[in-house]
């Protein structure tokens, strides 16, 4: 099932999920963060306090390293001097600011005892007194800092407001050993962190706006959902109704899909014979065999009671004819059970439209498929049938299983139609038209492609078609163009065959001209086929766009498809001598191809004057009835038919 | 249902005290139980800003507002003391000035300093009161 318009719903639910996802991942590690970034700060302190602790050693050193090293005993001057310790007790005072809550000295007494030697502390309640004795509360840490006599730092935790304290050892007074104290508090580091848990709480509430919207887009997603259920499937079936068809219309791709109609035979005798309920029944049975023989990219509409659309995706492994034989008979073969332990089957009455890309609109597809119901049920029903198109009926009835065998038994004649180059004088290469010989009678592509188009036998014929395009140019040593639809690369298979045989001619690849028709709109952002398009021509082979000018044609192609020649439209060419836009038109697509290095051929040169024109207007090539027409073999010189003309006279 | 409830309110009261007073009411405990261990009817007097909040958080001695009725006596400073509630009590100062400067009256000196819980208590004193503290607390001993 397709639910158009509500994927952006489902595309937006999974993008906030992942949203959420990502702000729960850094919520969860989030204190990871934290702690690196503490750790960091934490360093950045210590780096400062160590500087601290070096320039007040450097101080002391110039204050006291005189008195001490001549008396000896930096106590017993301290303890007379009330003056010097002023001034030390000043010297730690001016380290002392928010950050640095404490700045003392200690040294350890002969009985191992800590005590104060100095104090910066201003607030007297906190000042420790010389020789004071002093109890810090990780005295082990203290021990251990004093025993290796080296710059220790450790956290605090049991004591408010205090978040690091350093020691550092002073080197300075014999006799003891002392240590400058540095207590820090947490307010650098709350501050820090204070941040840090500030954007915590936003990425908190980020989770739970994330959630929220989440829920908020589920809810609508689910009334969307159930409001689409009821308002574009068929309640019975569980196929999608009119009205979905009536939206798809406006956007579907005909490119992309072959148009089915599906008849049940009979079917009113069931509902009469059997009632409606067993009708009902019967139609949900073969509704769901249908959804279980299509894949899910397919469509199923119930077009009207007992009569259902099918749109069929182009891009199957599995050919068309084989599809709806497997489709057919899994219809006629679903059975209902009825009360009285009897089944109930039904026929089917198919009618395909291979081509809808062909037609105006989806309407104009679906009426043709249609058209073939009404054949198919009018040959007797329970069967399917393709339509074809008037051109081809014009030509003469070909059955698929006719084209088949032909294919089969390599029936298939390369018809050549020489190219003159202008500049040589010469014909220089030569576009392959594939012809079916059944007999006498020399079928034209047009009275037989589109019965096998996407089928197993369109695929052995390209490849038939490339094969003996290349023996041909493995003996001649000639340049040949084949025509290919641009959508037969959608075709997985169809290009895998054609890319095998092109590889295995390594040497040759450049005399295949890959000519892209112009039947049908390629669009720019069907990369798909642009990049196996693209595939063929880096290894070697040229492509040209046929019928320029016309049609789908537009001047983006020289940007996306960088073809290696335009091929000008017939139509155009043909009026080179009557209008004169026709000729500002050619004028121009060839001053625009020569300009970014695009070679140019125009088709359909029927006459002298045309030709002479378009020597004239810089064209490269010409090809047309007056070059030569297709023949069986490769016409060597140009104008057999009509005698040689002056060209150079032109 | 009752231990519950009280367990809820403990938790609720160690949430809301902070770490210093914790400190202070533990070391309170500490000094009581060193300096009167033999004596089951303590009696506690309290004139201190500092310590104010202890008979909060200790319950199990007996506290007075009469000096002169206390064992224990926790001030501020000693001068707001009447004299006869100095000699042959157990004072304890809050200031290190006032237990440097009156080693003659205090038993010792208890308070918190650069969040440090600080003890010291004093040798002759001490001695005088024929206290003998276990020699694991001979550091706080000054």
């Amino acid at each position: 099932m397709r639910y158009v318009g509500l994927k952006k719903y489902l595309y937006f639910l999974i993008l906030i999920f992942i949203m959420f996802l990502l702000t729960a991942f850094l919520y969860i590690k989030f204190d990871q963060v934290l702690q690196t970034t503490s750790d960091e700060f934490q360093n950045l302190k210590v780096h400062e306090i160590e500087h601290n602790a070096l320039s007040i050693s450097r101080i002391l050193r110039f204050l006291v390293g005189d008195l001490s090293s001549s008396s000896g005993d930096i106590l017993k001057i301290l303890r007379k001097n009330d003056l010097l310790r002023h001034t030390i007790d000043t010297l730690l005072s001016a380290f002392i600011n928010d950050e640095n809550r404490y700045v003392y000295i200690v040294y350890e007494d002969k009985g191992h005892n800590f005590r104060y030697l100095a104090d910066g502390s201003m607030d007297k309640k906190e000042r420790g007194f010389f020789g004071q004795k002093f109890f810090p509360l990780q005295e082990k840490k203290w021990q251990k800092a004093f025993n290796l006599d080296r710059t220790t730092i450790f956290m605090q935790e049991s004591i408010d407001n205090l978040w690091i304290t350093m020691l550092a050892p002073l080197h300075i007074f014999k006799n003891i050993k002392s240590f400058l104290v540095i207590d820090l508090s947490t307010m650098a580091y709350k501050n820090v962190k204070s941040i840090f848990l500030k954007l915590k709480h936003f990425l908190k509430y980020l989770i739970i706006f994330f959630i929220a919207i989440f829920l908020l887009i589920a809810t609508l997603y689910f009334f969307l959902y159930r409001e689409y259920r009821r308002t574009f499937l068929d309640p019975l079936t569980g196929a999608y109704n009119r009205e979905f068809l009536t939206q798809l219309e406006k956007n579907i791709d005909l490119q992309k899909y072959i148009v089915a109609m599906i008849d049940l035979d009979y079917f009113k005798l069931i509902n009469d014979l059997y009632g409606h309920d067993v009708g009902d029944e019967m139609l949900k049975k073969i509704a769901k065999t249908i959804i279980n023989t299509i894949s899910y990219k397919d469509i199923l509409i119930r077009y009207g009671g007992d009569e259902f659309l099918l749109l069929l995706q182009k891009d199957k492994k599995e050919d068309f004819k084989s599809f709806f034989d497997r489709l057919h008979r899994n219809i006629n073969e679903t059975a209902l059970s009825l009360r009285d332990s009897s089944t109930l089957k039904t026929t089917s009455s198919i009618g395909i439209n291979l081509m809808p890309n062909l037609e105006e609109s989806l309407s104009d597809a679906i009426k043709k498929a249609d058209m073939e119901l009404y054949r198919a049920k009018n040959s007797g029903r329970n069967r399917f049938k393709f339509y074809e198109t008037q051109d081809r009926k014009v030509g003469g009835y070909i059955s698929f299983n006719k084209i088949s065998q032909l294919v089969k038994e390599g029936n298939i004649e390369l018809h050549f139609q020489p190219i003159y180059n202008f500049r040589t004088k010469q014909i220089d290469r030569y576009e392959a038209l594939a012809r079916l010989r059944d007999g006498d009678t020399l079928y034209l592509p047009h009275q037989f492609l589109i019965a096998i188009f996407q089928t197993n036998v369109y695929r052995e014929f390209a490849k038939q078609v490339v094969r003996q395009a290349f023996e041909v140019i493995k003996k001649e040593r000639v340049v040949i163009s084949i025509n290919f639809n641009k959508s037969d690369f959608l075709d997985e298979e169809y290009f895998k065959t054609i890319k095998e045989l092109i590889e295995r001619n390594k040497s040759y690849r450049q005399f295949l001209i890959l000519e892209l028709l112009e039947n049908e709109e390629l669009k720019i952002d069907d990369e798909k086929i642009l990049d196996k398009i693209k595939y063929f021509q880096r290894i070697g082979c040229k492509i040209a766009l046929d019928d320029f000018g016309s049609g789908y044609s537009n001047f983006n192609y020289f940007l996306t498809l960088e073809p290696d020649i335009i091929k000008l439209d017939g139509s155009l060419i043909r009026q080179l001598d009557t209008n004169p836009n026709a000729k500002k038109l050619i004028q121009s697509i060839v001053l625009f191809a020569k300009h970014i290095g695009i070679e140019t051929i125009g088709e359909c040169v029927e006459d002298e004057k045309t030709l002479q024109i378009m020597e004239r207007l810089n064209i490269d090539g010409a090809q047309g009835y007056f070059i030569g027409k297709p023949m069986p073999y490769l016409q060597r010189e140009p104008f057999e038919v009509f005698g040689r003309i002056d060209t150079d006279a032109a | 249902m009752k231990k519950m409830v009280l367990l809820f309110l403990l938790f609720i009261w160690v949430g809301l005290a902070s770490n210093s007073n914790l400190i202070k009411a533990s070391l309170f405990s500490w000094i009581v139980e060193l300096l009167e261990r033999d004596n089951p009817y303590v009696q506690i007097y309290i004139d201190s800003k500092e310590y104010q909040d202890i008979p909060k958080y200790v319950k199990k001695y007996h506290f007075t507002r009469n000096c002169l009725d206390a064992d224990l006596l926790f001030v501020d400073t000693i001068k707001d003391l009447p004299k006869e509630c100095i000699y042959g009590h157990k004072v304890f100062v809050t200031k290190y000035i006032d237990f440097v400067q009156n080693r003659d009256k205090v038993v010792g000196a208890f308070f918190l300093q650069k969040g440090r819980p600080t003890l010291i208590f004093n040798k002759r004193l001490l001695k005088y009161f024929g206290i003998v503290l276990p020699p694991k607390y001979d550091k706080y001993i000054d």
